[in-house]
């Protein structure tokens, strides 16, 4: 059993919020999960740039941006890349539609909730998906 | 005989005992019935065997009731009577396993049988051997019915058919033909050749027969005698000496004429009879039911001489049983008549009473005509009378097609046609070529060339129970001589039921034509009967209510009004003027002077035009006040147009012009209030067509004016389609429902359509019409509820935006607790950091709250200056020109309001903690500009402690700051930390603060 502090051990996590309080709050979780955060990216904009130079082993990604919703950051990085949407709305149809498989969670969720979510989508890669994902709380 | 019945019971008078024994007999019960009531061939066959003197017997039908004459009864012995009108099993059963092949093979096949070798008779020992002869008998119908037995004395040996004197085998024989079916001219010959056989090769016979009326004779069948001599006296009279037949036709009774020659009763024959070898004539009369000479029978002797007393009983023999032969024949040929008769008849009388069209009529008559007659073909003529008088005739052809006639002019009144045509009577021609009647017209001369040819001929008017001649059934034939009396017969029958058949058409027709008048006339007359009923009911009313006033009557010619006392009374003129007369002018001087010009235009008008008189004025009364009348007239002319009489009636109508005022007053007030009305009022009757409707419903609907929807149904402009679009039915239009049902009805799911075609959601109430407790229609108020949908929908916009907001604001919350959390030193720098920050954000969402609902008022939306105020507010603590706003008007949105707010809590909080606002003469100016797509804002600081550089470190405010800069705003933050004090240059996208 990991501890919740090596969740995201050694591991880049790409935060995408706008909101200033919670992108803070999302790195500095990521970073009590023993993980490094990149960004946070404010905008759709931001954050592509920040994965094609910064190559994110994660992510935790809000919807609704000033400059667009999430849709082309999920598109490049899924589903290579472990990812937690964090949404206040949930999840357009759209994107729901192009991504079935991403984990959605509901505003307010904790950062150690966040990211105990990715390490178990990342645990199951390793053991071949077998390890079920635990309840959303 | 006088009664029916007796009448029916004929054929047993003279059947000695057993004929008694019938008469009596109590038929009750039995399968055969009353004797009255017997087929008319069981009854000649019963009369036929009770008239022989041979032993004779009968059975008839399935169960083979068994008859028999009185000199068979004597040889059944104790079985009489008992076996009469049983079955022939239980009757015969002596001998009937003998008989009973033999009969049921004459039944079968229809031959004459004879049985030899039968065992005696029980009781009849004594009697000579006798030998049967079986012949079977038909019924009405000519199917076989029966069996007849003659007993014949087996000891006169072999009768030979065609040699035979014995009177007995004769008269066998006769019997026999007597009931065959067979043509009657046949039977006649046969008769004459059995004859013949027994008068020897030298005599002559002959038959004549009565006609109809019973005056003349005509030749029915003769033996022995020369074509020159039976044409000679074919049709010769019935009288008191014309030679022996036609005398004892007119004594009925037999003339013997021993010599032709000296007798005087042949005086005027003689010549003609001589010449042929014939010199002694013994005639008999044939005598059938109730006395009627049918004909006679005659012996021709070439010697002059009296028969013998043999040679009488023969001729008596023969009369009776020619009698009885013809008597059947004409019964049978009755019955055929009628059978085929009723047969076609009906079949042509079913079709024709129900075909009311006369071209299909006299198709089906002409057919059956020819099928009737077996004529080549048939034609019925129609007598129509053309506007030039002429008379024509249309025709239908039966058996040859039409073309065979086409070419020839219509038939005219020839003298063969016109006795048809003129309703003399039927014309019928063996040949009619040779009718003197024929070739007679130009031009002619018979038929034209091509026409087909006709020898036979058989014309029979139809005339109409009226007496008026329809037009006539043509039969003919190429062959001469094809139609008979029977014929005739049977075409005057026909005749007579295309007659009424065409008279019931011509009925029809004349009523179909009168409904259709009447159908026309209905809708003036409903109009006429409506105003009728209007002048009745009022003048019922006046009567009722006493409201005449008086009647007058003004003679024209002189202009003398008379009028009776109450009128005097009312106008308070003198009764006797009244009685006496006085000119219109006087008369009319009570009339109002404004009311007078329009009173006089109609007076003027009724004398000229004559007719109807109604004018309604005031009238001036006995009491010097003025009343409404009503006067009703009548003005009549003569024949000459000249106006006469004009009588008339005077009604005070002041109550009703009272009521009706009011009425009109109480009309006019609905309207107003209607028409003041907001919702759309409409009103239909049953059937869903509009009464009435207010300007509103008008105004709503885009109709111009009342006119255009008054009378109409207006579904399928107004109320044709769902709210979604889908037709909407008129059977399912609550409206017309309501209207028709007399239910309530609410609807606020439904749209209306305007007449240029938009639409508008509607709520709208149905309430039944009910007059006296009879449902006349709906009424439904409609109201517009557009303006409703819209504030429905900006409502539940504004629920979702708030819900979200609400979300998102603790999802900051709960950011912001865990990061002034992490940053705070103690509980209470913890608790006042946060309380400022939440103040802020409350501060911030009081103006993006006021923003949304404001959001269709854009000078109400929250602007930067505002928030900057609202914000800083805390920090001020309500110290004047502590800070100083200064810059464009600029929009915010709900997202950049919060990010904003935060960054400028945070500077205000650095201002107020260790900036110039922690000093009592600190100020702060804010000023900012746009350029393009950025607002460049600038916060000084003045008046405050020294600086001495930028902060060792960069605390968490300025960190969130810069974060909500250049992330939410998509700017930049840059602090420039000079001496007297901090200023702040913040940039940011308007795009972004918009949002």
């Amino acid at each position: 059993m990991t501890e919740p502090d090596r969740y995201l051990h050694g591991l880049k996590v790409l935060i995408v919020e706008d909101e200033p309080f919670i992108a803070l709050d999302l790195s500095l979780g990521v970073e009590d999960a023993g993980g490094t955060a990149l960004g946070p990216a404010s905008t759709v904009a931001h954050a592509l740039a920040l994965i094609e130079t910064a190559r994110p082993d994660a992510a935790i990604v809000d919807v609704d941006l000033p400059d667009g919703d999430i849709g082309p950051v999920l598109d490049v990085l899924r589903p290579e890349v472990p990812v937690v949407v964090h949404t206040g709305v949930g999840l357009p149809d759209h994107l729901r539609r192009a991504h079935p498989e991403v984990q959605v969670c509901i505003k307010p969720t904790t950062p150690t909730k966040l990211a105990e979510r990715l390490h178990h989508e990342l645990e199951n890669r390793r053991c071949g998906g077998l390890r079920p994902t635990p309840e959303e709380t | 005989m006088l009664s029916g019945a007796d009448e029916r019971l004929m054929f047993l008078e003279g059947g000695g005992e057993v004929g008694a024994i019938l008469e009596a007999w109590g038929w009750h019960g039995h399968p055969l019935g009353s004797p009255c009531d017997w087929p008319q061939s069981l009854k000649t066959a019963i009369q036929i065997i009770l008239a022989s003197p041979l032993p004779s017997w009968m059975c008839w039908g399935p169960e083979q009731y068994l008859f028999y004459n009185d000199a068979y009864h004597s040889l059944l012995g104790t079985a009489h009577p008992e076996a009469l009108g049983q079955p022939a099993a239980q009757g015969l059963a002596a001998f009937w396993n003998e008989v009973e092949p033999v009969l049921a093979g004459v039944m079968e096949e229809g031959k004459a049988a004879r049985l030899r070798s039968i065992s005696p008779p029980p009781q009849g020992s004594h009697a000579p051997p006798r030998e049967m002869s079986l012949a079977r008998v038909a019924d009405d119908h000519g199917r076989p019915a029966g069996v007849l037995c003659t007993l014949l004395d087996a000891s006169v040996g072999e009768p030979a058919e065609e040699k035979t004197d014995d009177l007995q085998v004769l008269q066998h024989k006769l019997l026999e033909l007597t009931l065959q079916e067979r043509p009657l001219e046949l039977i006649l010959d046969e008769l004459m050749r059995a004859v013949r056989n027994f008068v020897g090769r030298e005599a002559a016979c002959s038959i004549l027969l009565t006609d109809k009326e019973g005056r003349r004779l005509y030749h029915g069948a003769a033996i022995g005698l020369a074509k020159s001599y039976t044409d000679a006296i074919d049709g010769v009279a019935i009288g008191p000496a014309v030679g022996s037949c036609g005398t004892a036709a007119y004594e009925g009774a037999p003339v013997h004429v021993a010599d032709i020659a000296t007798d005087p009763l042949w005086k005027d024959f003689r010549d003609l009879a001589l010449p042929h070898g014939l010199r002694a004539c013994w005639s008999h009369p044939v005598v059938g039911a109730r006395g009627k000479v049918l004909g006679t029978f005659a012996i021709y002797s070439p010697n002059p001489g009296l028969p013998t007393r043999r040679e009488d009983d023969f001729l008596d023999l023969v009369a009776r049983i020619t009698a009885l032969i013809l008597e059947r024949y004409s019964v049978q040929e009755a019955l055929n008549d009628q059978a085929r008769l009723l047969e076609t008849l009906n079949r042509t009388g079913a079709g024709v009473a129900a075909e009311l069209d006369h071209e299909a009529l006299v198709q089906m008559v002409t057919d059956a005509g020819v099928e009737l007659t077996g004529a080549q073909f048939g034609a019925f003529f129609y007598n129509v009378v053309r506007g030039s008088g002429e008379s024509y005739m249309l025709y239908t052809l039966s058996g040859v097609d039409r073309t065979a006639f086409s070419d020839f002019p219509m038939p005219r009144n020839t003298k063969v046609f016109a006795p048809t045509f003129a309703g003399d009577g039927i014309v019928r021609s063996d040949d009619i070529t040779t009718d003197p009647r024929y070739g007679d017209n130009a031009p002619y001369r018979g038929m034209p060339e091509g026409h087909l040819p006709v020898r036979s001929y058989l014309a029979v008017p139809v005339i109409s129970r009226s007496g008026e001649v329809l037009g006539g059934l043509f039969f003919g034939h190429a062959e001469p001589g094809r139609f008979s009396t029977h014929h005739e017969k049977l075409m005057d029958g026909l005749a007579g039921q295309a007659a009424i058949a065409l008279d019931n058409a011509r009925l029809y027709r004349s009523a179909q034509r009168e409904i259709e008048e009447r159908r026309r006339a209905e809708s003036d007359l409903l109009r006429t009967k409506k105003d009728l009923e209007v002048a009745q009911e009022r003048i019922e009313l006046a009567l009722a209510a006493g409201a005449i006033v008086g009647t007058w009557i003004w003679h024209i010619p002189t202009d003398t009004v008379t009028a009776d006392e109450r009128f005097a009374r009312a106008f308070g003129l003198p009764p006797e003027r009244c009685r006496a007369g006085m000119p219109i002018a006087e008369a009319a001087a009570s009339i109002h002077p404004e009311d007078w010009d329009r009173v006089r235009g109609l007076i003027d008008k009724a004398v000229r035009d004559g007719g109807t008189y109604r004018a309604e004025y005031r009238a001036l009364h006995s009491n010097g006040c003025y009343r409404w009348v009503e006067a009703v007239g009548f003005c009549e002319h003569d024949a000459a147009g000249q106006a006469i009489r004009f009588p008339g009636v005077l009604t005070d109508i002041e109550q009703r012009r009272r009521i009706e005022s009011d009425l009109e007053r109480r009309e006019a007030d609905l309207a107003l209030l209607l028409d003041a009305t907001a919702d759309g009022f409409y009103a239909v009757d049953r059937n869903g067509y509009t009464t009435r409707c207010n300007a509103a419903f008008l105004r709503m609907l885009g109709f111009e004016k009342e006119e255009d929807v008054i009378g109409k149904q207006l579904h399928e402009i107004i109320h044709h389609s769902r709210a979604d679009g889908t037709p909407y039915p008129r059977e399912h239009c609550p409206i017309y429902h309501v209207a028709a049902t007399g239910e309530m009805a609410h609807v606020d799911d439904e749209v209306f359509h305007r007449t240029d075609g938009s639409s508008f959601p509607v709520e709208y109430w149905v309430r039944p019409v009910i007059w006296q407790g009879e449902l006349q229609g709906a009424v439904c108020n409609i109201l517009d509820i557009s303006e409703r949908k819209r504030a429905e929908e900006a409502r539940q916009l504004l629920m979702r935006e708030l819900n979200h907001r609400v979300k998102n604001l603790f999802s900051i919350t709960a950011g912001m607790i865990k990061m002034t959390a992490r940053h705070a030193n103690s509980v209470d720098e913890l608790s006042a950091a946060l309380t400022g920050r939440v103040m802020a954000l409350a501060r911030a969402h009081e103006l993006i709250g006021s923003s949304i609902t404001a959001r269709q008022n854009p000078e109400a939306t929250g602007g930067l200056d505002k928030l900057i105020e609202v914000v800083m507010e805390p920090h001020i603590d309500g110290r004047d020109g502590a800070i100083e706003l200064d810059g464009p008007a600029v929009e915010l949105g709900p997202t950049a309001t919060t990010g904003l707010a935060l960054i400028l809590h945070e500077l205000a909080t650095n201002a107020a903690k260790y900036g110039a606002l922690s000093a009592p003469e600190g100020r702060v100016t804010v000023h900012w500009t746009t350029d393009g797509d950025r607002l460049s804002l600038r916060w000084a600081e003045t008046g405050g402690p020294q600086l001495m550089g930028p902060p060792h470190r960069s605390g968490f405010g300025s960190q969130l700051a810069r974060l909500s800069a250049t992330g939410q705003l998509g700017g930049t933050i840059e602090h420039d930390w000079s001496r007297e004090g901090v200023k702040i240059h913040l940039t940011a996208m308007l795009e972004r603060l918009s949002q």
